[in-house]
């Protein structure tokens, strides 16, 4: 009896075990088929007493149906496989590559500036490139004898208009037609005569944030600037503000952040000063409030100016300027 | 601007850092170091001075800023002249025609100095800075003008005639052999300094040779002036010669350090060439300038910075960069700054310098901004849309630049008007704003040629800029281009399912208009508009001549749509249309028709019979060949038809179709294809 049992037991268990339709194929041969254990205890009925043979014999009959039938359900709960056409894949063989394109690292690196900057509550404000020189330098408190606007510092048009040659003019535009509070960034490409070189060019992207409320100081420009740092680097990011002069701030710094590459001990990616210089940003200066009709004695605001080109080309490790604008494919792919 | 870490230091004794340390202390009240280098026994520094800061132009002006910095005492050199020889106005005389460029000159006379080297430590200070020394005369004085950031230039006085200068304008056609020997046309524009036969020197800018200082040389006149910066920054750019002179007096030099200046270069000819100072100075002047008082509210240092620093540290921080303060009312006290720091002009100035002087570290990192919530722009959704469907297609996002050669830039596919030029292009085929991406793309297809890169597809957004008459600021129109390598049906494919993305279902692809085809080539040249009208976009293969003009050895397709009316049109709220429960029949058709005619006539004919239940029709194969016969071709498609209520029945769909194809054989004289 316990050889009944026996094979009945390791024939269900391995019936469980089977996976796919060719399994369960073998798994039948070795059960049902003609040379199976259900044709050996047959077998052995010639050996037993008269007595016991139709016994055992419906014994074994009642495990062979059961065998049947649990085979039927087995080929159910597996399914159907369909069919494989030819012949065997070879799994070993390279995938196929789906066709997808790539983002520019300029656009991606702008893109995720710009969410840290959304998550905080600022805008995505845009603004023309082409721009007179009202909102150029006079707004933004440089006046018509300052250096930077002498030939040769910005890229001229006919009508006394020129390429934009910083996003501070947004902030311009920005507060000319609407009233605070606001907070903005303004992403967009700026235009300066360099000469082009590894590390220059004369068309590049900058973005520029722009909050103005009540209240707003110092302490708000830095924790902000804290938190799209801490966005962009990770949370143990290290910023310092030195001051610095800019025309359309005061007070003025500049923004360096510990080089995340030698934790401030000094490499060669911060010139081995320990930082790295990302922008400048300040307090936004009364003149400008007062161009574009804001009363500086009820607001205050801020300002920060950040180059993508040079953020991007350390994150990604570019190291010449010209291979953004080259579009050579196996540049570009580069950035999937 | 340079300095040595010894030479500052002589000037604030008591620092006792090392030159890391004063290096640290300059970057962080705002002078940065660009770098430090080791010298036998000194380091040399490199500052980046910021321009509103012209008096740290000087070693005695970065001293002052260290030593407030640090709050230890500048000690600048005490000048020690012997004034009790004859008077220097018995040998020579100054006068001041043009008071509006020149509101000070000064002239100091030393007699019987030997020209000769100047000592080594002078050499070696002048040297670690980059200057080339020359006698111990040229020394001095640029030793004193790195030191005091004044300006000063000898004369040799016999070689002057009368000793008598006149400060005045050129006359026009004066000319000057200046100092590097090059000769000069003064005009009625630029500041001389003159005697009875010239024009002797430009003023602020160079010396001239013929009164130059020389080896013979005893008698020196030496001058220590004010010109007018805007006059001298007009002469050095005219004449394209600068020196150090004019660098400082283009920024403005410090009216009230003349005097003090002067004394002390004088002290530094007597030290180094020997010789005896004549007593006094001969001067003459016109309005001396105004010192201002600016009113200083306390509590404002903390509505600007955050942080509360008392008054106290405040009047600290202002003594110690020689602001005099009078304390009338401590919520309002009054500030008289120096007379080196024009650029402290108002409160906003002075709140700066107390918070640049006690320490940006100082602020805490906390805030109390309001809560703000934003949301995307349309158009910039839309622009992100277009982006990620061209990419999910395998395009590449380029970045080109907004300039190109005057002719390509006329290229436009939206009512072009003539390019706007740049009137300083830096090169000429980069000398306009370009109105289209074509000749971008263009030119990137080329570059990629040239690296063997095939099966090439480019896509980028940006604005182009159109110049309508009247407008001050132009119309920068937001577009998306895109070049293919391949078929129009690929291209198309693209754009047609960015429509879906946008959700724009009334476009249709029509002829190319005018704008279409001055750029695109042909008839295969499609025109995107929407059933009102309004044109998005062009699709085809450019022209020849713009092929020709890249030099591209296989011609894409390019597209060009304008985001603007994609957004005006785009639904960006997809709605649910319920799905039918019951199961759909499909037929397949294969029809032989004329070689010439478009399937766009035959699906407008399946449209036109509105077949009962008639779900979609769907393009899937095009053929000629032996089969269908010359000028002739098979197009094959399929129908499928579903309805939302009920299974339909193989008899419903035959109806159907057999109107379809005796309709197809009486327009076209379609027959079908076995």
């Amino acid at each position: 009896m316990s050889s009944i049992e026996n094979t009945r037991a390791t024939a269900l268990s391995e019936l469980e075990a089977v996976a796919d339709a060719q399994a369960l194929e073998q798994w039948r041969v070795r059960y049902l088929g003609k040379k199976g254990p259900i044709q050996d205890l047959m077998g052995q009925l010639k050996n037993l007493s008269p007595a016991e043979k139709p016994v055992f014999g419906q014994e074994v009959n009642r495990l062979k149906q059961e065998l049947v039938a649990a085979h039927a359900a087995r080929k159910d709960s597996l399914g159907s496989a369909p069919k494989r056409k030819g012949r065997a894949e070879d799994p070993t063989l390279p995938g196929l590559p789906p066709r997808i394109g790539t983002y520019h690292p300029i656009s991606r690196m702008m893109k995720e500036m710009l969410s840290c900057m959304q998550s905080l509550g600022f805008e995505v404000a845009e603004g023309p490139e082409i721009e007179d020189e009202f909102h150029n330098f006079n707004a933004l408190n440089i006046p018509p004898d300052h250096p930077a606007r002498s030939e040769g510092d910005n890229f001229d048009l006919e009508g006394n208009r020129l390429l934009r040659s910083q996003t501070s003019t947004v902030q311009i535009r920005v507060m000319e037609s609407r009233q605070p509070p606001l907070r903005i960034i303004a992403p967009g490409r700026v235009y300066r005569p360099d000469t082009v070189d590894a590390s220059h060019h004369y068309m590049f992207h900058q973005i520029e944030g722009l909050a103005v409320d009540r209240g707003l100081t110092m302490k708000d420009l830095k924790a902000t600037l804290i938190l799209f740092f801490s966005g962009l680097f990770g949370e143990d990011v290290d910023i310092r503000l030195r001051p610095n002069f800019f025309p359309f701030t005061e007070p003025s710094a500049e923004v360096d952040v510990r080089c995340v590459f030698c934790k401030g001990r000094g490499c060669s990616t911060c010139q081995q000063k320990g930082w790295i210089e990302m922008g400048g940003c300040g307090m936004v200066d009364p003149n400008v409030f007062k161009a574009v009709g804001y009363d500086p004695e009820v607001y205050t605001g801020f300002a920060f100016g950040i180059g993508i080109e040079r953020m991007a080309m350390r994150r990604f490790g570019i190291p010449d300027i010209r291979l953004l604008t080259e579009n050579d494919l196996r540049f570009l792919r580069q950035f999937a | 601007m340079k300095a040595t870490y010894n030479w500052i230091r002589e000037y604030v004794p008591e620092f006792r850092g090392d030159v890391r340390e004063m290096c640290e202390r300059f970057t962080m009240s705002g002078t940065e170091v660009e770098y430090f280098e080791e010298l036998e026994d000194d380091f040399v520094i490199e500052f980046a001075v910021t321009s509103n800061r012209v008096d740290c132009l000087g070693v005695l002006g970065l001293a002052r800023e260290l030593a407030a910095a640090t709050g230890l005492p500048f000690v600048p050199p005490r000048v020690e002249l012997d004034e009790s020889g004859d008077a220097a106005g018995a040998v020579c005389a100054v006068g001041i025609e043009d008071l509006d460029l020149c509101s000070r000159y000064t002239a100091r006379v030393i007699e019987g100095v030997k020209v000769g080297p100047s000592p080594d430590w002078m050499r070696e200070r002048l040297e670690a800075i980059g200057l080339r020394p020359v006698n111990n005369i040229v020394d001095a004085t640029n030793y004193a003008l790195f030191e005091t950031n004044q300006p000063f230039h000898a004369f040799d006085l016999d070689r002057l005639q009368d000793g008598a200068i006149v400060v005045r304008r050129a006359r026009k056609g004066e000319t000057i052999t200046a100092l590097n020997d090059k000769d000069y046309e003064l005009d009625e524009s630029m500041l001389a300094i003159t005697d009875p036969s010239g024009p002797v020197a430009i003023a602020g800018v160079m010396g001239g040779a013929a009164t130059e200082v020389g080896d013979s040389t005893t008698r020196i006149l030496l001058e220590t002036a004010w010109f007018e910066p805007l006059s001298i920054r007009a002469t050095s750019k005219k004449l394209g010669l600068a020196s150090d002179s004019s660098f400082r007096f283009e920024r403005g030099i410090d009216w009230g350090n003349i005097d003090r200046a002067a004394g002390r270069c004088a002290q530094l000819i007597v030290q180094v060439a020997g010789g005896r100072n004549r007593r006094g100075l001969v001067a003459a002047q016109g309005e001396p300038p105004v010192g201002r008082v600016i009113h200083f509210r306390h509590a404002q240092v903390e509505r600007i910075t955050g942080i509360d620093i008392p008054l106290d540290r405040c009047i600290e921080i202002l003594s110690a960069l020689d602001c005099a303060t009078v304390v009338d009312d401590p919520a309002r006290i009054s500030v008289v700054p120096p007379s080196w720091r024009d650029d402290l002009e108002r409160e906003i100035d002075l709140i700066e310098e107390v918070i640049r002087i006690h320490g940006l570290e100082a602020l805490p990192v906390e805030s109390g901004m309001r809560v703000m919530t934003v949301q995307e722009g349309r158009q910039r959704r839309i622009q992100g849309i277009v982006k990620d469907v061209f990419v999910a297609a395998g395009f590449h996002e380029t970045l080109t630049t907004s300039f190109l050669a005057e002719e390509d830039a006329k290229a436009c596919f939206f009512a072009g008007t003539a390019p706007l030029t740049i009137a300083n292009a830096m090169r000429k085929d980069e000398n306009a704003l370009r109105q289209s991406l074509l000749h971008s793309l263009m030119a990137v297809r080329k570059t990629n040629q040239d690296h063997g890169n095939e099966d090439v597809r480019l896509v980028e957004t940006t604005v182009v800029y159109l110049a309508h008459p009247g407008q001050i600021i132009p119309q920068h129109l937001p577009i998306v281009g895109a070049l293919v390598d391949g078929s129009l049906r690929e291209a198309r494919g693209v754009v047609e399912r960015l429509l879906v993305a946008l959700g724009i279902a009334d476009a249709e692809f029509v002829a190319a208009d005018e704008d279409g085809s001055a750029q695109l080539d042909g008839e295969a040249a499609l025109t995107l508009r929407l059933s009102g009208g309004a044109v998005l976009g062009h699709l085809g293969r450019p022209r020849r001549e713009v092929v020709e003009r890249h030099d591209l050895k296989s011609v894409p397709v390019y597209l060009e749509l304008r985001l603007d009316r994609l957004g005006e049109a785009a639904d960006l709220e997809p709605k649910y249309r319920p799905l039918s429960r019951f199961p759909a029949v499909v037929r397949d058709l294969a029809v032989v028709v004329e070689e010439d005619l478009p399937w766009a006539e035959i699906a407008r004919l399946v449209a036109s019979l509105e077949l009962a239940d008639l779900d979609s029709v769907d393009f899937f194969d095009e053929y000629r060949g032996k089969q269908v016969g010359a000028g002739k071709k098979s197009l094959a498609f399929s129908l499928t038809y579903r309805s939302r209520e009920r299974t339909l029945t193989g008899d419903e769909v035959d109806a159907s179709q057999a109107r379809l194809v005796s309709a197809l054989s009486d327009s076209f004289g379609a027959q079908i294809r076995a």
